[in-house]
């Protein structure tokens, strides 16, 4: 049983791993804790929603289009919003990703109802079992789309140009651009990947989740306490605090009741930061 | 400095008439609502002020500490018949109490850990009273009609009086936050918000002076909620620990100017008729552009001002000073 549970927690821990990865990467590059992410979240299974029911294109296949479109859409939010909020006071760059969030999540409510939506028939449904374990198709897929993508950003910030570039803006921002870094491009190109993690993120769980406009929030703040958990800075951190996460929801929830789920997440990240301030694996100053 | 002081004080005194005399004027229902409102939000935003904009730590979870005040003192009332006035002070000491204790373990976080920490505290303690049997669980608890009148914190046939006690409270802050400020704990605090490392090296006990300003917000938070329930004559878990009420607290004094006792009072006489006036007009049916305009309002407000509106006033004012010493230019359009 606890076997099971494990199980589907590691599967969750996945999904949200992907969201707290694009969510660490937008902190770490900027410094911009990202409020909005959710509500990203809730725009790609939207967007999601909209692609398979106008256009026949199954979310999970429609996984890279809802991602690049999101890429997209993040460097437009990055150019007209962000970035001109970035040498404004610690409080002004604080809640401008709140406003961004409320104004979206509304957003999708008065264009698209409150109402619960679905998709239907995706291609990924039934169930496997795996000696005794169950486990649900579409989660298996999402988590393991989840991976994928976390691996590709991963090898992007890694093995590429661009991507070591990021990651000497996170480490020193004012030595990276005396390198010869264009910090302006870098960030808008950060953000749009952190996006498009959520973008991702929000394609699988569209597979299987109910879509509405309030979807994204708990995505959101559990993702953030993911990071935090984690440490702010560090990307490793946030998977490792994402999956710990999905095993306390699911394991805990059943332990103690599953109204209880949420509480005990932010219980975990009370007890741990109040132990270790700066999270599992956190450095730097804050 | 005398100067500066005198202008102070003639300000206070317009601005007590000016509160005084604007129910009357605006005699309807709704525009009634809107000023307790706006006086009732100005309140929290100080209290936040005393906490954030003060003393550096930034709270997103204010709605736990109001939502734990208005269930004391409507659990008294409703289960002992406690009078809601003992309950309103009963309200204020429970949540300071709350506020220092949480403030223990909390004054150990710093800037996004402690912000994120409130989030956390807000959603938890929402989720308790859901499930807690004693206080109603997710339907609440109801307040029992009684008479009218000041004794029983209860007025039915007008509003006025709950304005009049809003506005009261807004007064006691003021005067509580320009005691404050004068005093050593204002250096205090706002030495730990700009480097604590540094205050504590030069003997200020921040654990103790961080304990303080949770402990007067949380106290002040709590009051504000028990006015709330008394207004409003129910408290419900998804009505008095909604997270949009910690964000709104915290955007007013933002929105307003952060560290000034004006900006909360600015900010709140600002947003909360917008958000009240659009969710009368545009958002029966919840439709969500009430919020979608406010949304965009923080956005911008970021984008183009991000000191605050205070950030306005101030560089208005500089400006006239400037003019003034130049003495030259008669065209002054600002003034």
């Amino acid at each position: 049983m606890i076997l099971q549970l494990a199980t589907g927690g590691l599967l969750l821990g996945c999904i949200y791993g992907l969201v707290a990865m694009g969510l660490s990467l937008i902190y770490g590059v900027m410094g911009i804790v990202n409020f909005a992410h959710g509500a990203f979240v809730m725009l790609a299974m939207y967007a999601s929603y909209w692609l398979y029911s106008l256009a026949g294109l199954d979310p999970v296949i429609g996984t890279p289009l809802v991602a690049l479109l999101m890429f997209g859409f993040g460097i437009v939010v990055y150019r007209s919003i962000i970035g001109k909020v970035l040498r404004g006071p610690f409080l002004a760059r604080l809640l401008v990703t709140f406003g961004l969030g409320i104004f979206f999540v509304n957003l999708a409510q008065f264009l698209w109802t409150p109402d619960y939506r679905m998709v239907q028939e995706s291609i990924s449904h039934g169930i496997i079992m795996l000696g005794p374990i169950f486990i649900e198709l579409p989660k298996l897929v999402a988590s393991v789309g989840s991976l994928v993508v976390a691996g590709l950003v991963y090898w992007f910030l890694r093995k590429t140009k661009t991507g070591l570039a990021i990651q000497a803006i996170s480490i020193d921002r004012t030595a990276a651009s005396l390198m010869g870094i264009d910090l302006e491009r870098l960030n808008a190109i950060a953000f749009g990947l952190g996006l498009a993690c959520a973008g991702a993120a929000g394609a699988l769980l569209a597979s299987f989740y109910y879509i509405f406009p309030d979807v994204g929030t708990m995505f959101g703040l559990v993702a953030l306490v993911a990071v935090a958990l984690g440490g702010f800075g560090s990307t490793e951190g946030a998977l490792i605090g994402a999956i710990l996460i999905g095993i306390i929801e699911t394991v805990g929830g059943f332990l103690v009741g599953p109204e209880y789920k949420y509480a005990l997440i932010f219980l975990a990240y009370l007890l741990i930061v109040i132990v270790r301030p700066k999270g599992l694996m956190g450095w730097g100053a804050d | 400095m005398r100067d500066n002081r005198q202008t102070q004080i003639i300000i206070l005194i317009a601005f007590t008439v000016v509160g005084f005399a604007l129910p009357l004027v605006a005699k309807a229902r709704f525009a009634q609502h809107i000023l307790i409102m706006v006086a009732l939000y100005a309140v929290l935003g100080e209290a936040w002020n005393i906490m954030a904009g003060y003393a550096g730590m930034v709270s997103i979870g204010q709605a736990a500490f109001f939502g734990l005040g208005a269930y004391v003192s409507s659990f008294l009332f409703v289960q002992y018949s406690v009078n809601p006035w003992i309950g309103f002070l009963a309200s204020g000491l429970v949540t300071a109490a709350f506020g220092t204790l949480i403030g223990l373990p909390f004054s150990r976080l710093r800037g996004r850990y402690f912000a994120i920490g409130t989030i956390a505290l807000g959603q938890m303690i929402k989720v308790v009273f859901e499930n807690w049997q004693r206080v109603g669980a997710a339907t609440g608890l109801m307040l029992p009609l009684v008479d009218e009148g000041v004794a029983n914190f209860q007025f039915h046939t007008t509003k006025l009086p709950y304005y009049y006690v809003a506005f009261a409270m807004l007064l006691a802050v003021i005067a509580f936050m320009r005691a404050m400020e004068r005093s050593r704990m204002g250096y205090y605090f706002r030495a730990i918000r700009e480097n604590e490392d540094v205050a504590s090296g030069l003997g200020v006990n921040k654990t103790a002076y961080k304990l303080i300003a949770i402990a007067v917000s949380a106290g002040i938070t709590g009051m504000c909620g028990t006015f709330l329930a008394q207004y409003s004559l129910y408290v419900e878990p998804e009505y008095m620990f909604n997270h949009t009420i910690s964000v709104t607290i915290a955007l007013i004094p933002v929105f307003g100017g952060a560290g000034s006792i004006a900006g909360p009072i600015l900010g709140s006489a600002i947003l909360i008729p917008i958000s009240e006036l659009t969710r009368a007009w545009l958002g029966s049916g919840g439709t969500g552009i009430d919020l979608m305009i406010y949304g965009a309002f923080i956005v911008l407000m970021c984008v183009y001002e991000p000191e605050g509106l205070m950030g306005v006033v101030q560089r208005a004012n500089r400006k006239a000073i400037a003019r003034r010493e130049r003495r030259g230019s008669t065209q002054c359009p600002n003034l």
